[in-house]
């Protein structure tokens, strides 16, 4: 029985992802949790892994974008057929299924694998797809064909279910599509598109997709004739970073790189993501100097006490997203989002934090943590680090943030401009805690503190509103026993 | 013409002012339209500006009201009898499907009954089972009923005075989440007569065919299938008995992939008839199933959650429409 491996939904609002590369040769035996794929979404990158055994049949192309569901191949035990209606990427049926149309792809035909086979796999997706010995054409598709005088029943169908519909006939008729050829030949076939995404794109950027010389169009390829174009960027951010240059600037032309950097994946989702961020928002920075002393003194307590027992004290970090998730509560218009022509308060504070990881950052999401006890979210804090270096953080714990934290401190930065996350209105930096001093009457005393640097967006908060936001933090740390408990 | 904003109860209000401000045999009867103005607020001001003797209460007896309204109509009058919620409308079925549907052909055509009933349809209120449903099949499946379902504040006015002059039993559903949704009207008297669609959006890969309230979240999914590339065409057939399916098969004819979208309960509704007319008239011109979204085969919940999972909505909409024109 064939095993199908499908896209997984790896979070609720998952609505597509790309098979960046196959890790795997068609027809390579694979074994229980051996990696198939990587799998890109838009927000992270995962190996999708074998659940079971057989040897591996590919139904898409690296580059395909497709949604969750979908099949992208086969596990086969040994000797046995594809399913029927499956066209495989095998190559051994290539031009001999495009030659005798009326085979199905579930008998499949012993033919030499010969070289030329080899280099065009591509080809074996020219044959017509047959269930139950039939292939399936529209009414309307029957209709055109008599029309402009083309056997439907030789064309393969890309409509629901392989079934020829009335354009697979329009592009035969136009001589773009596989027509019947005589053995030996090699196919060429109209672009197939995956996504009306990538339709979208090349209408918007006057792209012939004819021409991209491929017959399975992706966006990416959409994307990469958008950049050879040398055309302007397209009001999508993710567009507009694919858009860039494809060539060194002449000015760079004598430099050899050192190493090239493919804007994909997560690094091709900050750069997407960053950009969408300053060009869609009004974006300033407070910085705000807290005193941090009673938290020190709070922390040196419970590091006493705590030590014999090995209990886990939360860090100054910890105290100071417990205090911004108590401060958002009351001045909940940092905890909003833009909705068209509508600035939506939100009700629930998600608290989204900066995590650092080789290649990126990520911002794993705690839910309602204006509820949790500071040591609950200390809890948290730590479990979400730990699952984003680790690789194990799952898509829905990286969506729905309302509001976000990073902090720079422990390298020491005091002051920077951190960017907004798009959808939300605003993100607080945490600085370095160092060492000051302060008048108290005649007396000059000793005093720690740290900056904190809030980015918020303009259209939305006003540069008062958001001093005051600063000034409650500055209060809830000088109290830091209110931050303790929860709810 | 002077054109405005004006809600979609304030639209249908302003047809019932004016259609009977032309017509002094144009009268209101029905449970609370004249001193409370109708639940809904339908029925506003008409008391104060035509008086009691053309606008009345009731006593709760939909039959009474209809039979009323079936008598009137036969002796030349155009009464407008309301039944509040479409929920309520068996208690008057009899004098609906056997009275008023059949004199005219019982008498061989020498009586006509003008009758025009208001009702409020649909769900997405929180009404529970009993409030919330949407049984235009019921009534178009009778011959000699007209059933108008207006989905913008323009057919609200319109097809309340094209409801009133029509010379047959005409029931306007309107839908009680669409009551505070605002649109252009004309200022002045208009009418738009049974039977002819309204093709909202023009489009060339696929034809949306939607009703009621499902026109405006049909609405929403052409705009984002159009930020997709999808090109969609979206009919309203405004009344669904008489059906003007030549302008749907005209569509069908350009974009060869049909989706029908109903509040009602999908089994035996009216995306069954109309998807059933499109493949006996264009079957060689569909490239897909004619498709149809619409409300399982259950009562309303009373659970917004579930009502909201058991009325289709613009997101669905699109999903299915995707399904639709999805190709590898």
């Amino acid at each position: 029985m064939a095993i199908a491996v499908t896209l997984p939904k790896l979070g609720l609002t998952m609505e597509e992802g790309t098979v960046e590369e196959w890790l795997v040769e068609d027809g390579q035996l694979v074994t229980v949790g051996m990696p198939l794929l990587r799998l890109a979404t838009d927000k992270i990158d995962v190996d999708v892994e074998a659940e079971g055994e057989g040897r591996m049949l590919r139904v898409v192309g690296n580059g395909s974008t497709l949604a969750p569901g979908t099949v992208l191949g086969y596990l086969l035990a040994e000797g046995e057929a594809p399913p029927a209606g499956v066209a495989a990427a095998m190559p051994v049926q290539t031009a001999v299924a495009a030659a005798m149309p009326v085979q199905t792809a579930a008998e499949p035909v012993a033919a030499p694998a010969d070289a030329t086979h080899q280099s065009t796999p591509l080809v074996a997706h020219s044959g017509p797809i047959t269930v139950d010995g039939r292939v399936f054409v529209s009414p309307n598709a029957r209709r055109v064909a008599a029309e402009l005088g083309v056997d439907p029943t030789l064309l393969r169908g890309t409509g629901p279910n392989g079934r020829v519909v009335s354009e697979d006939v329009e592009a035969a008729s136009a001589g773009q599509a596989v027509q019947p050829v005589q053995a030996g030949h090699t196919a060429t076939e109209a672009p197939r598109i995956t996504n009306p995404l990538a339709r979208r794109d090349a209408a918007q950027a006057g792209i012939d997709l004819g021409a991209l010389g491929t017959p399975h169009v992706t966006r990416q390829d959409v994307r990469a004739a958008i950049g050879q174009q040398g055309q302007a960027p397209s009001a999508s951010a993710s567009s507009a970073v694919a858009a860039q240059p494809t060539a060194l600037d002449p000015a760079l032309a004598g430099q050899e790189s050192a190493s090239i950097i493919p804007l994909k994946g997560m690094r091709g989702t900050i750069a997407a993501r960053m950009l969408q961020s300053l060009t869609e928002m009004a974006q300033l920075t407070h910085g705000f100097e807290v005193t941090m002393d009673a938290v020190v003194e709070l922390r040196n307590t419970l590091k006493e006490q705590y030590r014999d027992l090995g209990m886990q004290v939360p860090s100054l970090n910890d105290f100071v997203v417990r205090a911004a998730s108590l401060a958002l509560r009351r001045h909940p218009i940092l905890n909003s989002t833009i909705v068209g022509k509508e600035i939506h308060v939100l009700s629930r504070i998600h608290m989204g934090l900066a995590v650092a990881v080789p290649g990126g950052l990520m911002v794993p999401v705690i839910r309602d943590a204006d509820r949790l006890s500071l040591f609950d979210l200390a809890r948290a804090t730590k479990e979400m680090a730990e699952a984003c270096r680790s690789g194990s953080i799952g898509l829905d714990a990286l969506e729905g943030g309302t509001f976000a934290v990073t902090s720079l401190g422990s390298y020491g930065v005091d002051f920077f401009t951190p960017v907004i996350n798009p959808g939300n209105v605003g993100i607080l930096g945490v600085g370095r805690l160092r060492d000051s001093g302060r008048w108290e009457g005649d007396r000059f005393v000793k005093t720690e503190v740290l900056t904190l640097s809030l980015t918020f967006d303009h259209r939305v908060v006003d540069g008062a509103p958001a001093a005051e936001f600063l000034q409650t933090m500055n209060e809830l740390l000088a109290r830091p026993l209110v931050l303790l408990p929860g709810a | 013409m002077t054109t405005r904003e004006l809600t979609y109860v304030k639209a249908f209000n302003e047809g019932m002012h004016q259609a009977m401000a032309a017509d002094p045999d144009v009268f209101l009867i029905g449970e609370d339209v004249a001193g409370y103005g109708g639940v809904f607020h339908m029925f506003d001001g008409l008391l104060t500006e035509f008086g009691e003797a053309r606008v009345k209460d009731t006593p709760i007896a939909e039959q009474a009201i209809i039979g009323l309204g079936v008598g009137a109509a036969a002796r030349g009058l155009r009464p407008v009898c309301d039944l509040m919620f479409m929920d309520f409308i068996g208690v008057a079925m009899d004098q609906i499907f056997n009275q008023a549907a059949k004199m005219k052909y019982m008498f061989g055509g020498a009586v006509s009954v003008p009758l025009t009933i208001t009702t409020a349809g649909g769900a997405g209120m929180s009404a529970a089972a009993q409030h919330s449903q949407s049984l235009e099949a019921w009534l178009a499946h009778v011959p000699g009923l007209k059933v108008a379902m207006p989905a913008s504040p323009y057919d609200a006015k319109g097809l309340i005075v094209g409801a009133i002059r029509d010379d047959n039993p005409t029931i306007v559903v309107l839908n009680k989440r669409m009551l505070g949704l605002k649109g252009p009207v004309p200022e002045e008297l208009y009418s738009i007569p049974m039977g002819v669609a309204n093709v909202v959006h023009t489009g060339s890969d696929v034809t949306i065919i939607a009703m009621g309230r499902m026109v405006v979240e049909a609405d929403k999914a052409v705009t984002a299938l159009g930020e997709q590339g999808i090109s969609a065409e979206l009919i309203d057939p405004r009344t669904v008995q008489p059906l003007d399916i030549d302008t749907i098969i005209t569509s069908v004819k350009k974009t060869n992939r049909v989706l029908i979208v109903h509040e009602a309960v999908e089994f035996g509704g009216i995306g069954a008839e109309i998807s059933s007319q499109i493949q006996e008239r264009v079957f060689d011109y569909l490239d897909a199933p004619v498709a149809r979204l619409a409300a399982p085969f259950a009562p309303v919940p009373y659970a917004p959650v579930l009502e909201n999972a058991y009325v289709p909505d613009a997101p669905r909409i699109a999903a299915a429409v995707r399904r639709l024109v999805e190709r590898s």
